[in-house]
């Protein structure tokens, strides 16, 4: 029995499929010459709905549910959306969980500089391209706008964007986007060089440029606070299959390489926006005093409690057990009385610590929140409660005083009442006047 | 000065003398309350009130157990018969017993 | 100094004219090797169908390259064993090519083939994909086509049916080989011209991909005597094909090559043109006298040469124009025999610095700025120290005009990046109130940073070091996404309690005094003159109420000990009304 369950299971995970995602393209052409891109998301199993980006049949949702989980923009010069499509649907799809891959160029339209402004990208105007005079591959056709990428100008999160060490240089060739910085959920994946800076090339610079220097992000990237995901890249052409198969050489010396490191990153990319990569869930928690199997209605103060959870990440299609070294747990009453980390103890994670003197409504709180993964923020809550009247220590040594004065009370008092009793008055023979 | 020697050696032959024997024995009683009572509270003031339920059981005690064999020695007087006209020293003894158990029962819960 | 001697780029944009088309790129070496590569691939791994091998075999062949031959021993033997002769015409075309272009032994047709091509060409269902397959095999076969004008009445007849693009390209290609016969298919030209896509004005290409794109243009372009194609049309079909040089499959491969080659060999073939120095090398030949007819700077229009002709460089294809121009942007116009273009042209070139002065000054502008005058590559000796109420002021003097002059002052990973501007006299000059561009005080380093799209020597001048003092603190650290620090709950300390010996000296003391009250006691002489017997039961009694208590204290809770209390105590209080009752009736007499 138990091994025909586990077959059922098996196929259920090799049927499960990556999800359904729109494509909306400015013309099939874009279609070839990204084929290699495109190839790759279907074998990971992604159903591949082409359209063009005015097609006036699109629609995201049907009856209030939505028909797809993922959506690509390679439509830079998209003027207006067809069909019920534009920037407020898309950022709906976006708060309820839908991801979104973009990509612009130096002709990205007025649509998607819009919806980039919603994730907190600012894009630069039409016809600004990143120019870098220092950085541009020797293919580059005279504007230095084709540019060699290192990979130190990624961000520093493999779960993003793969290992930096063993990429190649990369391609890029496209419009500047500057990133928030207050914004906290904003994430630049590939920056630019420092010699860098966003402009239209053939306009003497007369004001500051849009992006400059390392500020210039050339993919920028954002995880939502419900862990949708939203990647917009200023270069369509960087997922090109051209960009793919290019060699790179910088024009004024120092890099080069037969191959660019694009189709890695790419790949790295799409996996992380379309959440095959970085995604956690908590499988279960436990708590109970220790020693013992079952949580207690109510804690006692300052007594020993033991804290269990499993978390899981999302790897190769299944959930495997997450394994970190810096997830804490925090026990909480409005502010957290006790912070520790979390152990791990073969599957689980595991926290052993004593319950403050203080008594009140507690939470025990997981809330672990990294660059790339998605965030994690689990409460239970527990009630503690001061000492019950018979559980207070008894029989002090520095109460004995007091507990010889009690008893000799007692004493003394049933030794008066026989005496009081049993005695006998002398009889009175003097008189009063003596 | 010589005046307080002379009141207080006066007041201990009359005393000796014209008090009663039951009385006197209330008395001594009473100043055996008074003794313990008062190492407690210097116990106390010493180490500090860490157990306060146990002190104040202890202290209340001997405080309580004084105020009732005060009143014991009221009623039993036979100078204050005239106070006391429906109740007799026997119904002060019994009420007096009564007074004690209800205390030492309240003492032995909160000392702890 | 401006340089005499200049560099010309490969190639760079291509503007178009209005007599001949011309397109910008062409299929160069690195693109033909990666083509190369896909068929290659396709050669080696075999599936058991004609097709693959076909592309491969085929494309190489139209880009005149030897197969190596162990590929054609393997893919002989490998015709040969699937071959069979009822396979479908496709199948049976691709089969016979194959094995006629590998240049294999012995002949793989049988005469089962041949009626059984002659038999599908004869059938009134066979699909237009079909006929054209089996006319192509039996050509290649040498055997004449039977009965051409009823072929072509069936494909007439099934077109009616069938008029997808898809069908009418194999068509065009049928009616091809039918000779007279197939002079129908000229009225449907038209029709499939029309159906083609244009995409941002400069691409044409039809619906379904490279693979239909290329069979339509191989279809058109075989009809003997017809004139399908514009030249603009040609040059967009050609710009579309240049985008697809990247494809990645042997069919994909194929349908270019076969496109690109039925475009060159036309004659509306689109023409590249390309200058030339040390790097590339064209594709296409421009086959008469080159003359640039004129020479004209784009950013002041300003006509730098005419009529200068072209000579004829080392190579047949190759034509030299010498250039003695200054950096900058130029258009060329050129004209090879009946052909002529506009192109774009980048002239790089190194620009020198003269100088740069850079120091302090103050913010009212009260004392004269204080600046050190620097040479390329040396740095300020000292570094600058500056407060809040200074401006940082720089000024560089260059050769010409460029696209960015930047001052980039950084401190470890942050880096704040100033613009400067050119006045009339190509003085370029920055002015930074420090107080109010820098965040926090700190050591900045300064570097310059030059660059153009026609500069030829891009460069960062390390200038010197800043050291700020502005009285403003250093900003709060972000807050990192990372573990926050621990916390221990501080419990509340335990009360100090006395030392055992104390509480036992003190636990000593308080029973001293029921020793004192027993020796009061005797002194003033008690005695047990009215003992009863009566008062056992009361004794008894109270003095069970007291232990019950005792006990209490030691293990029992209050309900026991209530529970306990209730008969003890009634039965006490019986007692004690008896005797007292008792007594005070010996009192009475």
């Amino acid at each position: 029995m138990k091994l025909f369950l586990f077959l059922i299971c098996t196929l259920f995970s090799l049927v499960r499929s990556q999800g359904n995602t729109l494509v909306l393209l400015d013309n099939q052409v874009i279609r070839e010459t990204h084929s290699i891109f495109f190839k790759s998301l279907q074998e990971r199993g992604y159903n591949l709905s082409f359209k063009i980006a005015d097609d006036s049949s699109l629609v995201l949702s049907k009856y209030g549910e939505y028909l797809y989980e993922n959506l690509i923009i390679f439509a830079p010069a998209v003027e207006e959306f067809g069909g019920t499509l534009n920037v407020d649907t898309i950022t709906q799809f976006v708060d309820d969980g839908g991801n979104v891959l973009v990509a612009g160029n130096s002709g990205t339209g007025d649509v998607l500089r819009e919806l980039a402004s919603e994730c907190g990208f600012e894009v630069d105007e039409e016809g600004a391209f990143v120019i870098d005079h220092l950085n541009y591959d020797v293919n580059d056709e005279g504007q230095h706008t084709k540019l060699v990428i290192t990979p130190d100008n990624l961000i520093d999160a493999p779960v993003i964007v793969g290992s930096r060490k063993d990429v190649k240089p990369l391609l890029y060739q496209g419009t500047g986007i500057l990133a928030d910085p207050e914004n906290p959920l904003v994430l630049p994946l590939l920056s630019a060089e420092s010699t860098a800076y966003s402009y239209i090339p053939e306009q003497a610079i007369k004001e500051y440029p849009h992006a400059v220097g390392r500020d210039t992000v050339l993919i920028a990237g954002l995880q939502a606070r419900n862990n949708a995901r939203v990647v917009f890249s200023g270069s369509l052409s960087f997922f090109s299959d051209e960009f793919f198969t290019a060699p790179v050489e910088k024009a004024q010396g120092g890099v080069k390489s037969d191959v660019s490191g694009n189709r890695d990153v790419a790949f790295a990319i799409s996996q992380w926006v379309f959440k095959e990569h970085g995604q956690l869930r908590v499988r279960s928690v436990k708590h109970s005093r220790v020693g013992e199997e079952k949580p207690p209605s109510a804690y006692t103060i300052m007594e020993d409690v033991i804290y269990k959870i499993e978390i899981d990440i999302f790897e190769d299609g299944e959930w495997k057990p997450f394994s970190a070294d810096d997830i804490q747990l925090e026990f909480v009453r409005i502010d957290p009385f006790v912070r520790t980390n979390l152990q791990k103890k073969g599957k689980q994670y595991e926290a052993r610590f004593k319950i403050p003197d203080v008594y009140g409504v507690y939470q025990f709180k997981v809330d672990y929140d990294r660059v790339g993964y998605t965030r994690i923020y689990n409460t239970t809550q527990v009630s503690v409660r001061p000492l019950q009247h018979t559980q207070y220590e008894r029989f002090i040594n520095c109460a004995y005083p007091y507990y010889a004065g009690a008893f000799s009370m007692m004493g003394g008092l049933f030794l008066f009442s026989f005496v009081f009793l049993h005695l006998k008055e002398d009889e009175v023979k003097k008189s009063k006047g003596d | 000065m010589p005046q307080i020697g002379s009141v207080i050696s006066k007041f201990y032959t009359e005393y000796n003398t014209k008090t009663p024997k039951k009385l006197k024995v209330i008395d001594a009683y009473l100043l055996y309350i008074l003794l313990t009572g008062i190492v407690q509270f210097v116990y106390c003031c010493l180490v500090g009130t860490f157990p306060f339920n146990s002190f104040l059981s202890g202290f209340i005690s001997c405080v309580s157990s004084f105020v009732l064999a005060v009143c014991l020695r009221l009623q039993v007087n036979p100078e204050n018969k005239s106070q006391f006209s429906g109740i007799s020293p026997e119904r002060g003894f019994a009420d007096f017993i009564f007074a004690h158990v209800v205390l030492h029962l309240v003492v032995m819960n909160f000392i702890g | 100094m401006f340089s005499r001697f200049v560099f010309l780029l490969a190639l760079v944009t291509v503007y178009f004219s209005t007599t001949h088309a011309s397109i910008g790129g062409y299929i160069c070496p690195s693109d033909k090797k990666k083509l190369f590569a896909v068929l290659v691939k396709a050669l080696i791994n075999e599936e058991g169908d004609f097709s693959t091998p076909y592309y491969g075999v085929k494309g190489f062949k139209l880009l005149n390259e030897q197969l190596p031959t162990v590929l054609v021993k393997d893919n002989c033997a490998h015709i040969k064993q699937f071959y069979k002769p009822d396979s479908s015409p496709e199948e049976n075309f691709q089969a016979l090519t194959a094995w006629n272009l590998l240049g294999c032994t012995g002949k793989l047709q049988t005469d089962a083939t041949v009626t059984h091509l002659r038999t599908i060409l004869e059938n009134t269902k066979a699909s237009t994909a079909e006929i054209r397959y089996a006319a192509e095999a039996l050509k290649l076969l040498n055997i004449a086509i039977p009965n051409g004008q009823k072929v072509a009445q069936i494909i007439q007849s099934r077109l009616k049916e069938d008029d997808s693009l898809q069908s009418l390209g194999h068509a065009l290609h049928a009616a091809a080989l039918l000779g007279t016969a197939g002079n129908f298919i000229l009225d449907r030209i038209e029709e499939v011209v029309v159906q083609a896509d244009e995409v941002d004005g400069k691409l044409l290409q039809w619906e379904g991909g490279l693979t239909t794109t290329s069979l339509l243009i191989t279809g058109l372009l075989r009809i003997p005597g017809a004139r399908p194609l514009t030249a603009e049309q040609a040059e967009k079909l050609a710009a579309y094909l240049l985008t697809r040089r990247t494809v990645q499959t042997s069919k994909g491969a194929l349908a270019l090559i076969e496109a690109a080659t039925s475009l060159a060999v036309s004659d509306v073939t689109p023409v590249s043109i390309s200058i030339i120095d040390i790097l590339g090398r064209p594709l296409k030949t421009p086959p008469s006298p080159v003359v640039a007819q004129s020479a004209t700077r784009i950013t002041d229009d300003v006509v730098v040469l005419s009529k200068q002709p072209l000579s004829p460089g080392a190579n047949p294809v190759e034509f030299v124009l010498p250039l003695r121009l200054e950096p900058g942007q130029y258009r060329i116009a050129l004209s090879a025999g009946t052909h002529s273009t506009t192109l774009t042209v980048r002239v790089l070139g190194p620009v020198t610095i003269e100088w740069v002065q850079i120091g302090l000054s103050d913010a009212d502008g009260s004392a004269a700025p204080r600046l050190t005058k620097l040479q390329h590559p040396s740095k300020l000796p000292a570094a600058l120290h500056a407060d809040s109420s200074q401006h940082l002021t720089l000024k560089l003097s260059i050769s010409r005009v460029i696209h960015q002059a930047f001052l980039r002052l950084y401190s470890g990973k942050k880096e704040i990046i100033f613009v400067a501007e050119p006045d009339s006299s190509k003085l370029y000059k920055i002015d930074v109130n420090l107080a109010s561009e820098l965040a926090h005080s700190g050591t900045f380093e300064m570097e310059l940073i030059l660059g153009d799209s026609v500069m030829s020597n891009p460069l960062r001048w390390t200038l010197g070091t800043l050291e700020a003092n502005l009285n403003i603190a250093e900003p709060q650290k972000k807050s990192v996404r990372g573990p926050k620090p621990e916390i221990k709950h501080l419990f509340r300390p335990a009360e100090k309690r006395p030392p055992e010996a104390v509480s036992l000296l003190f636990t000593g003391l308080t029973a001293a005094p029921l020793v004192l009250l027993l020796i009061l006691w005797l002194k003033i002489g008690i005695n047990f003159g009215n003992f009863t017997t009566l008062s056992i039961p009361f004794h008894l009694g109270f003095g069970g109420i007291l232990y019950l208590f005792a006990l209490f204290w030691w293990k029992l809770d209050m309900f026991t000990t209530c529970a306990w209390l209730i008969p003890i105590g009634g039965f006490t209080f019986l007692a004690g009304q008896k005797l007292l009752s008792q007594i005070a009736k010996q009192k009475k007499p």
